[in-house]
């Protein structure tokens, strides 16, 4: 059976372009979500094995749902453009162990942050 | 001791013994006694004296010191006072008084006494001015200035900007150090960890520590925080010993959150242009779902290219970046698996965003053709990468060798068009591609001052 997905991000381009990309990779994308409060309803209720996180949602930081996803024990990866400065903020730091892809990034990229789940 | 001596030898002994000058003169103002102390201070002997008036000896009857002596010849009372020397100018203190029917006159000479005491006084005028000065300086400075005098910096004292900063209630008050019943309830924190009261500039400083430049945050009990720039030196006296400290601080909040702010921007304007890139990635891919997947793959890889050197360059805030870890950075997705075979030899300094971003796109064209048909497309080809910045000028080498042999393309592809021409206006010089059998030779050559981070941008 084919691992199920949960993308969380609010450009919808990109989220088609990851769709494809872990479609591509033989995954099933179970859900896309681009707001804060549908990811946090998904990432309580869906039965997904694992998730993209997008850091930023229309301004908004993503780290709840990267609670509820962490307490759930669903692994995810985060998806960010910001540099390596944004990585020092206090609530990054609680993820510390999380993958980081940084937008652009290429299928080598995520399939090496998957491999790290 | 004899049990009676002498009158005579008991009168010469106290005489020559006193030390001081001392002479008698008769009621005819001439010299009866004189000793040699006296001798000593006018330069003549006793055998030049004695005998003589002392009128004609020392002085006339209308100077000061005449006037004094007449009086107290007429008065019989003993007189004292100080006055400037019949010889020399010096100032003597001198006591007159009645001897038999003529007059005693002992004397010594005050004139260094004298002279230290007005050196002190200069020099105590001097010191209050100076006293003076610092105060103004110390009430005028937009600095907060505190010091203290004690090796545990219990107590500080403080100028008015230092009172207004600290919400001290008066010029001299407690400090952390003090006992825990008169302490203050502001607290110190350095990257949000609250510093312990022995690591704070003055507390250290009065241990002898001299304490560069530190951003600290002073947190006060209502909630409120301020950005301070501190910094303090111990104070030590003339023979070196540590007798307290002095701690300037500036309160730098404004310009910390203005920091803050213009970091933020950046980071957000980062943000965008990237997910903007990440976007224009998704349109390409999505458009090409279906099209040719080497044109597509050419493109991503320009692509993330472009987005390695501006991650690269957000991170140094768009300043320049260093020329070593674009160059790395550009041959990101040949360096894969390939690590080894492409070295990078040069003096690492650093160059404009301009020519960064020129540089890398023109490494990354490089690298692709050395992939597709180059020495990175077999197994053992290897590419050298060496820079020069002698003689002001740039000179930048690729060089393949071990690959297939080479032979020049029909035509020019986007790689070699944007690195002859595109390139080589970037960086106001010369880009040309060597298409040696042996493998590709990249030669570029500009001035070292168009590409060169400096302070003058033109």
């Amino acid at each position: 059976m084919k691992k199920r997905a949960l993308i969380v991000e609010d450009e919808v381009l990109v989220a088609m372009l990851v769709e494809e990309l872990l479609e591509r990779l033989g995954y099933e994308v179970a859900a896309i979500s681009s707001h804060l409060d549908q990811a946090l309803e998904f990432a309580r209720t869906i039965e997904v094995d694992f998730a993209m996180l997008d850091i930023n949602l229309n301004g908004k930081q993503s780290f709840p749902v990267a609670e509820v996803l962490r307490a759930r024990g669903i692994p995810f990866v985060f998806a960010t453009g910001y540099g390596g400065h944004a990585q020092g903020t206090e609530l990054f730091s609680q993820f510390a162990n999380v993958p980081v892809v940084q937008k652009p990034f290429s299928r080598a990229d995520l399939v090496q942050a998957l491999a790290r789940l | 001791m004899p049990a009676a001596t002498d009158p005579q030898t008991l009168l010469t002994t106290i005489l020559e013994g006193i030390g001081q000058p001392l002479y008698v003169v008769d009621r005819d103002w001439r010299f009866v006694l004189y000793n040699s102390a006296a001798a000593r201070y006018f330069g003549r002997p006793a055998s030049q004296m004695l005998g003589r008036t002392l009128w004609e000896a020392l002085s006339d009857r209308d100077s000061e010191r005449g006037r004094i002596l007449l009086d107290a010849m007429v008065s019989r009372r003993t007189v004292t006072g100080e006055t400037v020397s019949l010889i020399g100018g010096n100032i003597v203190s001198y006591s007159i008084f009645p001897v038999g029917q003529g007059l005693g006159v002992m004397f010594y000479d005050v004139s260094d006494r004298r002279r230290a005491e007005a050196d002190r006084d200069a020099a105590e005028a001097a010191l209050r001015k100076r006293t003076a000065e610092l105060e103004t300086i110390l009430e005028t400075v937009p600095t907060a200035v505190w010091f203290t005098r004690e090796h545990d910096a219990h107590h500080l004292i403080a100028n008015p900007r230092a009172v207004e900063l600290m919400r001290m209630p008066q010029r001299s008050a407690a400090s952390l150090s003090a006992p825990v019943a008169e302490r203050p309830s502001y607290r110190f924190f350095r990257h949000g960890v609250e510093l312990p009261t022995d690591s704070l500039p003055m507390q250290r400083a009065a241990r002898g520590e001299e304490v560069p430049n530190e951003i600290l945050e002073i947190r006060f009990a209502n909630g409120e925080r301020r950005t301070l720039l501190m910094r303090a030196s111990p104070l030590r006296d003339a023979s070196g010993t540590l007798n307290g400290a002095v701690c300037a601080a500036a309160d730098v909040t404004e310009r910390h959150r203005h920091e803050e702010h213009l970091r933020l921007l950046v980071n957000e304007l980062n943000h965008r242009v990237k997910n903007t890139l990440a976007i224009v990635q998704s349109i390409a891919a999505l458009t090409l779902k279906d099209g040719d997947a080497a044109t597509h793959a050419d493109f991503e890889q320009r692509l993330l290219a472009l987005s390695a050197v501006h991650s690269l360059l957000t991170d140094e805030n768009w300043d320049g970046a260093r020329l070593m870890a674009v160059a790395q950075a550009s041959l990101k997705a040949h360096l894969g698996g390939l690590r080894e075979r492409i070295s990078f030899a040069g003096e690492d300094f650093r160059i404009r965003p301009k020519s960064a971003v020129a540089i890398s796109i023109a490494l990354h064209e490089l690298g692709t053709n050395a992939a597709k048909y180059g020495a990175l497309s077999t197994e053992r080809g290897s590419v050298a990468v060496r820079w020069t910045t002698g003689g002001e000028r740039f000179r930048l080498t690729w060089e393949e060798v071990g690959g297939p042999p080479v032979r020049p393309p029909t035509r020019k592809g986007f790689g070699s068009r944007m690195i002859e021409r595109g390139l080589a206006v970037e960086l106001q010089g010369s880009a040309r591609i060597d298409y040696r059998p042996t493998g590709v030779v990249c030669a570029i050559d500009a001035p070292l001052d168009a590409i060169q981070e400096g302070p003058a941008t033109p």
